[in-house]
C-alpha cells in the first residue's frame, strides 16, 4: 500500500516542481543579496521580486513584508517587537485560550517581563466568546493576538467581529494574527482584514522549511528581534535567503491560485472519510465543528488513545497527528481541546487528520478501514 | 640515599601521569588481587580506542600513563588528560583521580618543580590561598614530611608573594608533595563513583522501563560489581517507538558505568491485549507485572543471569505496596534485587540527576505499565486475588509467546568526547 500522508498541517511535502525550482535557484542565485556586485544584485532582485509576489498573494504592500525563518520567529517578532516599540500604548496583551505554543510561550516570556496577559475563553465551538473579549480590552491594551485557524481543530475565529470590537474599544491596540494555518488554505487579504500584523510559515503551504514572513502594517512601529547588518530596512538582520524566499513566494502564489478547487476537494475528502467511518460502524466524536476549515479534522475515538491509534495507522503507512506536531511531545491532553471543554478522556483519544489536494478519496477509504481495524483490535 | 635522589645539576625532567585511587577494594583480603585486576581490565577496556596506556598497580593505587615507549614524558596535553579522566572516572572501584607530575631528584628538584607547577596554576593572574601537604614514603629521604611542607610552602610564598596567601583551613588549593622512589606533585583530586568493579559480582537482569527508577536501580547494582543485561517490554502501538528509543538511550547512559549491556526487547503487545481482555481492570497492573516477571525469570534462567533487578520502591505507587510486591515476588525463582526499596523519591531523583539519566527519563513517552492503568487499581492484592485474576489465562502459552518475540540489542557506552553515531 502506498504511503498516505494525512498530516499536512504539521508540514507539507514540497512538490517536485518546488524542489526543482529551488535547486535551480540554489545553483544560480548563490550570492549575498547585500553584495554590491552584479551577482549580489541578482540575488537582491530575487528577494525583492519574491516579496512583491508575496505581497500580491496576501493583499498588502511589498514594504510590509518581512522575511523570517518561519512562523515562530514571526510570532515572536510580532509580539515582542510591537510591545517594545510602543511602550506608551499600554502594558496589557489580550489573547485567546488555545493559542499555538509559539504564542503562549512568547506571552509567558512577556509576562515575566512585566506585561499583563489577559486570556479570553473560547466557547465549545472553539470560537472566542465575543462578550468576554469586549470586556477584556481596555485603555491599557497594547495589542491583541489570536490564531485565525486553529492548528488542532480547524476552527476559524470571527476576525471581522474581533476587529470591530477592537476598533470600538481600543483603536490604538494592534492586532496580530497567527495565520500559519490560514495562509494558502483560506482567503487572506491583509489590507481588508483591518489588522496590523500577520504571521505565516512557508512549509505549511508547500515551500521548504526555514522561511516565513511577518506582515507589518505601514505606520506601525516595531522593533527587530534580530539585529545585524541592516537588512530588510533594519527590521531583520541576517543575510536574506533568496532561493528560499522565491520558493515561498511561488508556493503561495500557486496555493492562492488553486484555493477554490482545493477547498472543494478537501470538503469532499473530509465528508468521504466521515461517511466511510459511519458505514464501517466506527463510533467517534467529531471535535472539529462543521464550520471549521475542511483540511483540518479532529476526531476522537473514545477508548482508544490518540497515540495508540496514531501508531496503529503508522503500521499501515498512514500518518496522522495527535494534537499539533509542536506540542505532541508534551504530556497531557491538548490545551485547545481543554479550553473547548472537551472531557479529558475524550481529548486523550483524539487525533488530527489534516488533508491536502494530494490526498484522494481512495486514501480516505483506506484510512477509514485502517481506523476501523485499529478500533476493533486496540479499543478498550 | 638512592641514586635518583642525589642532587642533579641540570633541570630535572617530569612526566605527566594519572594517579588513580582505589577504595573499598583495598579492604579485601586474599582475593583483593582479583578485584584490582578487574578494575584495571575495565579501565583498559574504556581506553582502548584512545591509544596504548601503561596501567600499573601498586599498593592501593594505580598509575596510568601513555605507553612509555612512545610517550616517555607522559601525557602531552591537558585535553588528552581530560579525555582519559572522563573515561575512567565512571569505572566502579575507582575512588578518585589526580593528574600528577612525576620526576626524580632531591629536595632541589622538588623545589624547582613546585615553583614551575604553581607558576602554571597561577598563570591567570588571580590571587589564591594555599597550603602544602607532604608525605614521605621513602624513609631514607633526608627531610621529614613537615620539613618538606615548610620548605616548599616558604619558597612558593616568597616567589609568588603577590598572588599567594597561606591558609590552613579550606585553602583554594593544596599542593600535595609525595616522596617515594620518585617524587610526585599534584593539586587536584577528582572524585569518582567508588563501588566494586563490574564483573566481580555476577550477572543480573535489569527490568528497564522508561522511568526514573529502573536506570538508577541498574546503576546501583552495577556499582556493587554486577554485570547487567536489561529487559524492556515494548507494546507498540500502545507505546511508541520513541519510548523504545528512550529506553535504548537510558541503557546507553547506564552502560557508561556498567559497561556493555545486552538489551532484550520483548514484544508485549499481544500479551497486553490478552491481559486487557481477560483480567479485571483493577488487577491489570499486578497481573501485567507478574507476567513480565515470569518472562524475565524464565529468560534469566535460560541465559545464566543469576538475579532480577527492579526499580521498585516500597509504597511508591499502587503496584509497589508490600502486598503487591509479595504477589510479584512469588513469581521469581531467583533473587529479585530492589536497591531503591527504602529510598525516598527525591533521593532517587538526585541519583538520576547525578548519573545523567534524569533528563532522558522524564521525556513524556508512555511506557506499557501506564497504558491500561485503572482509575482505582487494587492496592493491596493478595496472592489469591492475583490467581483469581489470572484464572482465564493460559499462562504458559503467554510466557512462551513473550520469549519467542525478543529482540536483543548490544548497547555500548557513548562518551561525550567521542560521538559514535549520527549521520552528520
Amino acid at each position: 500500500m502506498a504511503l498516505i500522508y494525512l498530516d499536512h498541517s504539521a508540514t507539507t511535502w514540497p512538490s517536485e516542481a518546488t524542489i526543482a525550482d529551488y535547486a535551480r535557484d540554489l545553483h544560480q542565485v548563490a550570492a549575498n543579496p547585500a553584495s554590491l556586485h552584479r551577482l549580489g544584485q541578482q540575488a537582491a532582485r530575487l528577494v525583492q521580486d519574491s516579496k512583491a509576489s508575496l505581497a500580491r498573494s496576501l493583499g498588502c504592500q511589498t514594504s510590509e513584508v518581512i522575511l523570517t525563518s518561519g512562523g515562530s520567529e514571526s510570532i515572536n517578532m510580532g509580539l515582542k517587537g510591537t510591545v517594545a516599540a510602543n511602550p506608551k500604548r499600554g502594558r496589557t496583551i489580550v489573547t485567546l485560550a488555545g493559542e499555538h505554543a509559539a504564542t503562549r510561550e512568547t506571552l509567558s516570556y512577556l509576562h515575566r517581563q512585566g506585561y499583563i496577559i489577559r486570556t479570553v475563553a473560547i466557547q465549545s465551538n472553539g470560537q472566542v466568546d465575543l462578550g468576554q473579549l469586549e470586556a477584556a480590552i481596555d485603555e491599557d491594551t497594547v495589542m491583541l493576538t489570536l490564531l485565525l485557524v486553529n492548528n488542532e481543530t480547524g476552527v476559524v475565529q470571527p476576525l471581522d467581529e474581533i476587529v470591530s470590537i477592537r476598533n470600538r474599544k481600543r483603536p490604538r491596540a494592534a492586532i496580530h494574527v497567527d495565520g500559519v494555518q490560514a495562509c494558502g488554505k483560506i482567503p487572506v487579504h491583509f489590507d481588508q482584514m483591518g489588522i496590523e500584523l500577520f504571521s505565516g510559515s512557508g512549509h505549511k503551504f508547500g515551500a521548504p522549511k526555514g522561511i516565513g514572513f511577518l506582515l507589518v502594517k505601514k505606520g506601525l512601529s516595531i522593533q527587530p528581534l534580530i539585529h545585524g547588518g541592516g537588512q530588510q530596512s533594519g527590521l531583520r538582520g541576517g543575510t536574506e535567503n533568496a532561493p528560499l524566499a522565491a520558493s515561498m513566494a511561488r508556493s503561495l502564489k500557486c496555493s492562492v491560485a488553486t484555493l477554490d478547487s482545493r477547498l472543494l476537494q478537501c470538503h469532499a475528502l473530509r465528508d468521504r472519510l466521515l461517511s466511510e467511518l459511519q458505514s464501517l460502524g466506527v463510533s467517534y466524536v467529531q471535535i472539529s465543528p462543521g464550520a471549521a476549515v475542511p483540511h483540518i479534522l479532529n476526531l476522537a475515538f473514545p477508548g482508544l488513545r490518540g497515540e495508540t491509534l496514531q501508531h496503529a495507522l503508522e503500521e499501515d503507512d498512514i500518518y496522522v497527528s495527535t494534537g499539533s506536531a509542536c506540542s505532541s511531545h508534551k504530556k497531557g491532553p491538548s490545551e485547545v481541546l481543554r479550553a473547548m471543554g472537551i472531557p479529558v478522556p475524550t481529548a486523550e483519544c483524539s487525533i488530527r487528520i489534516s488533508l491536502s489536494d494530494s490526498n484522494t478519496e481512495a486514501d480516505m477509504v483506506l484510512a477509514a478501514q485502517s481506523i476501523a481495524q485499529a478500533c476493533q483490535k486496540y479499543r478498550r | 640515599m638512592p641514586e635518583q635522589h642525589a642532587a642533579t645539576p641540570s633541570a630535572p625532567t617530569r612526566e605527566k601521569i594519572l594517579l588513580v585511587r582505589l577504595g573499598e577494594i583495598t579492604l579485601k583480603g586474599m582475593n583483593r588481587h582479583k578485584f584490582e585486576q578487574q578494575v584495571i581490565r575495565n579501565m583498559k577496556h574504556r581506553l582502548k580506542d584512545l591509544g596504548h596506556f601503561s596501567i600499573l598497580q601498586s599498593h592501593s593505587r594505580i598509575w596510568l600513563e601513555p605507553d612509555p615507549a612512545t610517550s616517555p614524558e607522559g601525557f602531552s596535553d591537558d585535553d588528552q588528560v581530560d579525555q582519559v579522566i572522563n573515561r575512567i572516572k565512571d569505572v566502579f572501584g575507582v575512588v578518585s583521580i589526580s593528574p600528577v607530575w612525576r620526576f626524580s631528584g632531591g629536595i632541589e628538584a622538588i623545589e624547582t618543580m613546585a615553583v614551575d607547577y604553581v607558576g602554571q596554576l597561577l598563570s591567570d593572574g588571580r590571587k589564591r590561598t594555599f597550603k602544602v601537604e607532604s608525605r614521605r614514603g621513602l624513609k631514607s629521604f633526608p627531610f621529614q614530611s613537615p620539613e618538606i611542607s615548610e620548605r616548599i610552602g616558604g619558597l612558593l610564598f616568597e616567589r609568588f608573594s603577590s598572588q599567594l596567601t597561606v591558609q590552613v583551613k579550606n585553602p583554594d588549593f593544596i599542593l600535595y608533595v609525595e616522596v617515594r622512589e620518585k617524587n610526585y606533585l599534584y593539586s587536584s583530586i577528582i572524585k569518582a563513583h567508588r563501588g566494586l568493579p563490574v564483573g566481580t559480582s555476577g550477572h543480573g537482569l535489569l527490568l528497564l522501563s522508561g522511568g526514573i527508577d529502573s536506570p538508577v536501580a541498574g546503576y546501583l547494582m552495577a556499582s556493587r560489581g554486577m554485570m547487567l543485561d536489561a529487559m524492556y517490554f515494548h507494546a507498540y502501538p500502545f507505546t511508541s517507538d520513541q519510548a523504545r528509543e528512550k529506553v535504548v538511550e537510558l541503557a546507553r547512559l547506564i552502560a557508561r558505568y556498567a559497561g556493555r549491556i545486552r538489551l532484550h526487547v520483548v514484544n508485549f503487545t499481544e500479551i497486553q491485549i490478552t491481559l486487557r481482555d481477560f483480567c479485571p481492570p483493577e488487577m491489570m497492573t499486578i497481573v501485567m507485572r507478574r507476567m513480565m516477571m515470569r518472562i524475565a525469570d524464565r529468560f534469566a534462567g535460560q541465559n545464566q543471569l543469576k538475579a532480577l533487578i527492579t526499580g521498585e520502591s516500597l509504597g511508591q505507587v499502587a503496584s509497589q505496596t508490600l502486598e503487591a510486591l509479595v504477589t510479584t515476588d512469588q513469581i521469581s525463582t531467583r533473587p529479585v534485587f530492589r536497591p531503591l526499596i527504602g529510598l525516598d523519591k527525591d533521593d532517587t531523583v538526585s541519583i538520576a540527576r547525578r548519573i545523567g539519566t534524569f533528563e532522558t527519563s522524564i521525556l513524556p513517552y508512555e511506557d506499557c505499565c501506564t497504558v491500561f492503568v485503572a482509575k482505582h487499581p487494587k492496592t493491596h492484592p493478595s496472592l489469591a486475588d492475583a490467581l483469581e485474576a489470572e484464572k482465564d489465562l493460559d499462562i504458559e502459552a503467554l510466557v512462551t509467546q513473550g520469549l519467542a518475540a525478543i529482540e536483543t540489542e548490544i548497547i555500548t557506552p557513548r562518551y561525550d568526547d567521542c560521538p559514535q553515531d549520527g549521520a552528520l
